[in-house]
């Protein structure tokens, strides 16, 4: 496949040739696992998407054993993801030695609670949140997003950045009305 | 930094674990007597525990993008008619 026309953003956990590979070589096997199972090609997208994500996150952190190949690792955690979403088909589908070691992690469902938690997040302060996300999960160096946010410089972007997650912090204890909603 | 943002700060590091151990442990022994320090602790893992949740949802809208782009692409019509003889039976 011709890589120089695909330029994406995906991410900087997985650059874009690697990205491009997994797309070439495990998207159409779980399309076919998929199929198999009389889903469809938006089901199958949304797997695979669901199962990448899950191993940007395994791959580089402290789970790093459970990836035997990335192959390997995402058409496994593929098959757990659509029994998590489908039972019955628990008989038709096995899992070998490998596959039973995985697990899908125990946060990647978000309950309703943090869904509509985020969403109002997402209206008031989406540029608090996308801040930090470039702080915590781009991996964006301080000069990226001084220059990205605009900023005068790192101390200013710092302040900021502690400004932002006192003002998330307080709209979580707002919106909290048990004490269970933060222990969860 | 005003104090409340100082507090930010050290509950961060506190929760990510890049406290000195002399400053864990004296944040530690601050934990147990003061409560409102605790409310704030758990509340700031919550924010964690959101911006995660955010991350994941974004980098899907990105996928996303990426899949439609691959799909629309005109240099593509192999791998996709690949995928589409899939779903055609």
């Amino acid at each position: 496949m011709d890589t120089c026309t695909m330029t994406t953003q995906v991410g900087s956990t997985v650059n874009n040739s690697q990205f491009e590979e997994l797309y070439k070589v495990v998207f159409p096997k779980i399309a076919g696992f998929i199929s198999k199972l009389h889903g469809t090609l938006q089901d199958s997208k949304d797997i695979f998407h669901d199962a990448l994500i899950i191993y940007m996150e395994r791959s580089q952190g402290p789970y790093n054993e459970t990836v035997a190949t990335p192959e390997r690792y995402i058409l496994g955690i593929a098959k757990h993801l659509w029994l998590k979403k489908f039972k019955k088909d628990r008989r038709t589908i096995s899992l070998d030695a490998y596959e039973s070691t995985l697990s899908i992690p125990d946060d990647f469902y978000a309950t309703v609670r943090t869904r509509q938690l985020l969403r109002f997040l997402e209206t008031t302060g989406r540029k608090c949140i996308d801040l930090l996300r470039d702080f915590y999960y781009e991996r964006s160096t301080m000069k990226d997003i001084v220059s990205k946010h605009g900023y005068s410089n790192e101390h200013s972007a710092t302040v900021q950045k502690y400004k932002c997650l006192e003002k998330i912090r307080q709209t979580v204890k707002d919106k909290s009305m048990t004490y269970e909603d933060f222990f969860e | 930094m005003r104090t409340s943002l100082s507090e930010i700060e050290r509950i961060e590091k506190y929760i990510l674990g890049t406290l000195s151990p002399q400053a864990s442990l004296l944040f530690t022994a601050q934990l147990l007597t003061d409560p409102v320090l605790r409310l704030h602790v758990a509340l700031q893992r919550k924010v964690y525990k959101l911006l995660h949740v955010y991350h994941r949802r974004r980098l899907k809208d990105e996928l996303d993008q990426f899949h439609q782009r691959l799909f629309e692409d005109p240099g593509r019509e192999e791998f996709r008619s690949t995928i589409y003889k899939l779903f055609n039976n």
